[in-house]
Parts: structure tokens; C-alpha cells; sequence
């Protein structure tokens, strides 16, 4: 019976019939007089199935949002697809297959051919920084060696005179050489880029700076048998590639202005900095004792305790007098033999003075003797033995005059 | 019941229509963003490509530039090299070049030595070759008597040996040895006698 449904049912309760006196009427006759019997027949069953077939009526508001939520999930996925394609290598089969354009791919290719083209620029002037390296160097040679001369303690006045001329002929030439050598070591070895891989301006730099070093040591390789000269010349260079601290003594460096010390300790960084031929001969060079001025020290300190220490004096008024000196390098030690000679008896006093004045000196240290001893008369005056060994402090102090 | 069903229908077609919308106004916002952040993106790619299309041309006038320049300064540059390896094999040449040395050093007493100022060399004797990192050396002891002056104008010329510009070669004095004579008459030349040990440096693996 749950599908069975009466007809009037279905009719709408809120319409009143239209009232009419007749049917009333009528109604009330028969009803009065005869008995009570049904006037229409039961109510017949609806099959509902019948409407199964039927669509009900569809909702446009959702009809348009379905079409649009499609529309904007076609787009959207077009989206993706063009995108992914442009700025990933994701869908590189695809866009290689159909020959379409990639706009990664071609930054990626452009910049390449950027650092390669900045590589060559790089490579042409940092090779004439070498090459004007190579001229100060030269030039330096001349220059420090002067320097040292007209500093020696030792070393006569013409010679001291002839080298403060050299020194003023060679800042004449060192002057445009460094300002030229600053300006192409300051030249920047790198150009900004858009990079996806590369972000950060430190990496780019590294990276141009990794092109730069890589092509110096291609083309060292290919000269090495052709033109073994120009094969070291690159390798050189490789050198100078982001080496700051060179940078940074050429940019300070007024050869004008600075006096011959400064500019003699900027051409030993220079030459430190520098790597050519003359590179080992520097190094050489800067690990030399100047035994002459260790000499010339050892005068001196001694001067400081006997005033009249000279041969001429010893013999006629006593003093100090040495007898043998030995200089070795490797073990830094020096040894001092020698007598002392008074006609007073004060040879310990004065022995003592002695190590205490050694041991002032920068260039050396560690006088020492433990034992004294003198033998003689005060008519021939009295004699004690010195023996001292000496250590040299730093070998890089004694060199630097 | 039907007019029920009906009603039930419609309502929810109603909030199929607002979950649409409300889905629609999601993926729309999501892939919208998406499109704005991955424009841009493009659009700087895009930019780059273009900037680099200008640098190149740029780059490739410059780097042709500088290489014609660094041609132009490479003849004054191989001049100097040229130079400075010529003083080289003089002042650290390839092997031990002990005769060259020894001619060097008899040269260097012809110089120093005078009557009044004597500068003699006894012997001299080669040692073992050692080799040290990137030279090697070829160790050598004289003995020598000497005036004051002359030790002195020795020591300066050792301590300046190796320079480009008087081309002696490049030493290091290892030890002295070194006693003072006495002098026998009034107004002698005092005299030192010394034994020296000098290391002569050249080039390693040549």
C-alpha cells in the first residue's frame, strides 16, 4: 500500500471549491432519505514507477558552474603544462620533440655564451696583468736590492749613493706599470645573470672565476708543446685569478708617496703575490742571513761595553779583541771567540757587560758563559777568554735590516 | 511525497550548484596564483634572455678588443722575459753549472784581490747536490784569506748575489768559519782567514 497514492491527494488542499447551493442540495435529499453508500469508487493506485522515466528539472545555476569549474581546470592544467614546460626541464621531451621554444633553455644557452665571452675577456686581461707583473718584478729586483745596499750597515757611501739613484730611476718606471696593473686586476671578473642555478652573486662570481681558471689551464695544455713559454704564461695567470691580497696592495700602492721602505716591503708582497720565474729566487732571496750586518751588530755591542775596541787600542791599552767567529745558518747559531785584556782586574765586570749588551740586540740572543777565569800580573795586564754562543732570533728580522 | 522528493531534489541541486562555485572560486584562486607567481618567473626568464642577447654583442666587441690589445703589449712582454730568462741561466741556471760557478768565483777574487787589499782562495771544494722542493742546491766550502775590507766586500756580494741586474750567480752563505791573523808587522793589513760554506742554487729536475 506504501505505493498506492489517492488521486485527490495530488489535488492542491488550499483551492476551495466553489460553493453551489444545488449540488448542496441534491447531497442533503439523498442523503436524508437513503441510506449511506459510497458515491465515488476506491481510490486507484499510482505506479510511481511510471515517473522513474521521467528527468526532473535541471538546475541552471549548477549547470553553468560545472561548465565553468571544467573551463578552469582545462585552463588551469594548460597552465601547468605551459610552464612546467617553459621554466623546468620536466617536459623537455615534449617541447624537444615538437621543436617548440623553451625560454630556460635559452637563458641557459645565452648564458653560457655570456660567461664564455666574459671568460675570454677575462682571460686577455688578466694575461696583461701577468705580463705587467712580470715587468715589476723584474724592476723590483733592481729596487730591493738598492734598498738593502743603501740600508747595509756595512756597505760603502758610493755604493749607498749609487743605489738611492737607481731606486728614484726605478720608481720613474714602477709608477704607470702599477696603475695600469691595478686598474686591469680591479677590472670585475664576473657579470650579473639571471640564473635559476646560480642566485647568488658570490656563486656567479665563482663560477666565472672556475671558467676563468679552467680555460688558463686548457690553453697552458695546448701550448705546453708548442710554446712551452706561453704554456707557463697561462698557468701563471691562474694566479691572479681573485687573488685579493695582490689587488689590494696594487690599489694602496702610491708609488709617488710612499717612502723606500714602504714601497720595498709592497714589492715583497707583490713578489710573494706573483708567481713567475723569479718566484724561487725571491723566496731564496728572502730567507738570506746578511751575515755582514750580523758582523756589524756584534761591532757595536761590543763598542757599547769597550768604547776604544779596536786592535790599534787592545795592544796598547787593553779591551776586547776577538779571535775567531763562527757563523752557521741551518743550526742559527753564531760563536764568538776572543780574550779579554785590563790592566785593571775588572775582566769579569767586563765580560758580563758584555753578554748583558749582547742580549739587547734584536738580531741575536741567548749570551751566555757561566765559567770566568783571568791570568796575568799588573805589570803585564790581565787576560781572560771569552767563548759565547749566540742564537739568532728570527731569521725573517735579520734580513729586514 | 512526490512534491517532497521534488523539493529535496531541487535543494540539493542547489548546494551541488554552491559547491561547484565554491570549488570553482578554490581552483581558480590556486591556479590563479600559480599563473601570477610562474608569469613572473617567465617574464624575468624572458627578460634575461633578452638582457644576454645585448651583453653578447657587447662581450664580443670587447673581448676581440682586449685581445688585440693584449697582442700589442705581448711583444714588450716577451721582450722582458725573453730578458729575464736570459739572466736566469746565468743566476739560476737549469743544472749545477759547477764550472761556470767556478769561473764566476775565480773572477770575483780577480776583483777583490789587491797587494794592498789581498782576496786569495785556497780551494775550493763541490759537495753532494741536494735538492729542495722546487731547486736544488750544490753546496761548496773555500777557504780564504782576506783583508777586513775584503771579507766585508764578500759578504755583500754573496748577500746580493743573484741579482738580474749584476748577474752573479744566486748563493747563500751556510757557515763561516772565520779566525784573525795577526798582523806581523806594524802597519800590516790585518788579515782574516776563513773557510766558508756557500750554497749555489739551479733549477730541480733539470
Amino acid at each position: 500500500m506504501a505505493d498506492t497514492l489517492n488521486p485527490l491527494d495530488l489535488s492542491d488542499n488550499s483551492k476551495k471549491p466553489e460553493e453551489s447551493n444545488v449540488l448542496e442540495n441534491v447531497v442533503a435529499k439523498d442523503t436524508m432519505n437513503a441510506p449511506e453508500e459510497n458515491i465515488l469508487d476506491i481510490a486507484p493506485n499510482v505506479d510511481l514507477s511510471l515517473l522513474k522515466g521521467l528527468e526532473p528539472q535541471k538546475n541552471i545555476q549548477l549547470m553553468i558552474f560545472k561548465t565553468l569549474f571544467a573551463v578552469i581546470l582545462v585552463a588551469g592544467l594548460i597552465s601547468v603544462v605551459f610552464f612546467q614546460s617553459q621554466l623546468t626541464h620536466n617536459l623537455d621531451f615534449i617541447t624537444d620533440a615538437i621543436s617548440t621554444p623553451h625560454v630556460l633553455k635559452e637563458l641557459e644557452n645565452s648564458n653560457l655564451e655570456v660567461r664564455s665571452l666574459k671568460t675570454d675577456f677575462n682571460m686577455y686581461t688578466l694575461l696583461q696583468a701577468n705580463a705587467n707583473l712580470n715587468e715589476i718584478t723584474y724592476l723590483a729586483d733592481g729596487f730591493m736590492q738598492s734598498f738593502e745596499i743603501s740600508k747595509s750597515q756595512t756597505a760603502s757611501a758610493k755604493d749607498k749613493s749609487d743605489s738611492e739613484a737607481r731606486m728614484t730611476s726605478v720608481r720613474e718606471k714602477l709608477k704607470p706599470l702599477v696603475l695600469e696593473t691595478a686598474k686591469l686586476m680591479n677590472e670585475p671578473l664576473f657579470l650579473p645573470l639571471i640564473d635559476p642555478l646560480l642566485s647568488d652573486i658570490n656563486s656567479q662570481k665563482m663560477a666565472f672565476e672556475l671558467d676563468l681558471k679552467e680555460k688558463l689551464r686548457v690553453k697552458s695544455e695546448d701550448f705546453r708543446e708548442k710554446d712551452p713559454r706561453l704554456s707557463k704564461l697561462y698557468i701563471q695567470t691562474i694566479n691572479l685569478v681573485g687573488n685579493s691580497t695582490l689587488t689590494a696592495v696594487l690599489n694602496g700602492m702610491d708609488v709617488d708617496k710612499l717612502r723606500n721602505e714602504e714601497l720595498y716591503a709592497q714589492l715583497k708582497v707583490i713578489n710573494a703575490e706573483t708567481v713567475n720565474d723569479l718566484s724561487i729566487v725571491h723566496d731564496i732571496k728572502n730567507s738570506r742571513i746578511k751575515w755582514s750586518d750580523i758582523i756589524k751588530e756584534i761591532d757595536l755591542k761590543t763598542m757599547a761595553v769597550d768604547s776604544s775596541y779596536s786592535e790599534y787600542y787592545y795592544d796598547l791599552k787593553g779591551g776586547i779583541r776577538y779571535t775567531s767567529y763562527e757563523f752557521d745558518k741551518e743550526a742559527k747559531r753564531i760563536s764568538i771567540i776572543g780574550e779579554i785584556l785590563r790592566y785593571d782586574t775588572a775582566n769579569f765586570t767586563m765580560i758580563a757587560n758584555l753578554i748583558d749588551s749582547f742580549n739587547t740586540s734584536g738580531l741575536f740572543e741567548g749570551a751566555e758563559m757561566k765559567s770566568f777565569s783571568k791570568s796575568g800580573s799588573i805589570d803585564d795586564g790581565y787576560k781572560s777568554s771569552v767563548r759565547l754562543n749566540l742564537t739568532l732570533r728570527d731569521a725573517s728580522k735579520v734580513n729586514l735590516n | 511525497m512526490l512534491e517532497k522528493q521534488v523539493q529535496e531534489y531541487e535543494a540539493k541541486q542547489k548546494s551541488y550548484a554552491k559547491a561547484y562555485m565554491v570549488l570553482c572560486l578554490v581552483v581558480l584562486l590556486s591556479f590563479g596564483v600559480y599563473t601570477v607567481f610562474k608569469t613572473r618567473e617567465y617574464i624575468t626568464l624572458k627578460a634575461g634572455v633578452s638582457a644576454n642577447a645585448g651583453m653578447i654583442k657587447l662581450l664580443q666587441a670587447d673581448a676581440v678588443q682586449e685581445k688585440a690589445l693584449y697582442e700589442v703589449n705581448k711583444v714588450k712582454s716577451d721582450e722582458i722575459l725573453s730578458e729575464i730568462e736570459k739572466k736566469l741561466k746565468t743566476l739560476f741556471p737549469e743544472s749545477d753549472e759547477y764550472t761556470a760557478l767556478t769561473r764566476q768565483i775565480d773572477k770575483l777574487e780577480e776583483d777583490l784581490n789587491r797587494k794592498a787589499d789581498p782576496f786569495e782562495i785556497s780551494n775550493i771544494d763541490y759537495l753532494t747536490v741536494t735538492k729542495e722542493g722546487n731547486y736544488s742546491i750544490l753546496p761548496l766550502r773555500m777557504n780564504i784569506k782576506s783583508s777586513g775590507e775584503n771579507f766585508t766586500r764578500f759578504l755583500h756580494l754573496m748577500e746580493n748575489s743573484g741579482s738580474l741586474n749584476d748577474g752573479l750567480r744566486l748563493m747563500d752563505i751556510s757557515s763561516i768559519r772565520l779566525s784573525f791573523q795577526e798582523a806581523e808587522e806594524e802597519g800590516e793589513t790585518k788579515m782574516i782567514n776563513f773557510t766558508v760554506l756557500l750554497n749555489a742554487y739551479f733549477q730541480s729536475g733539470k
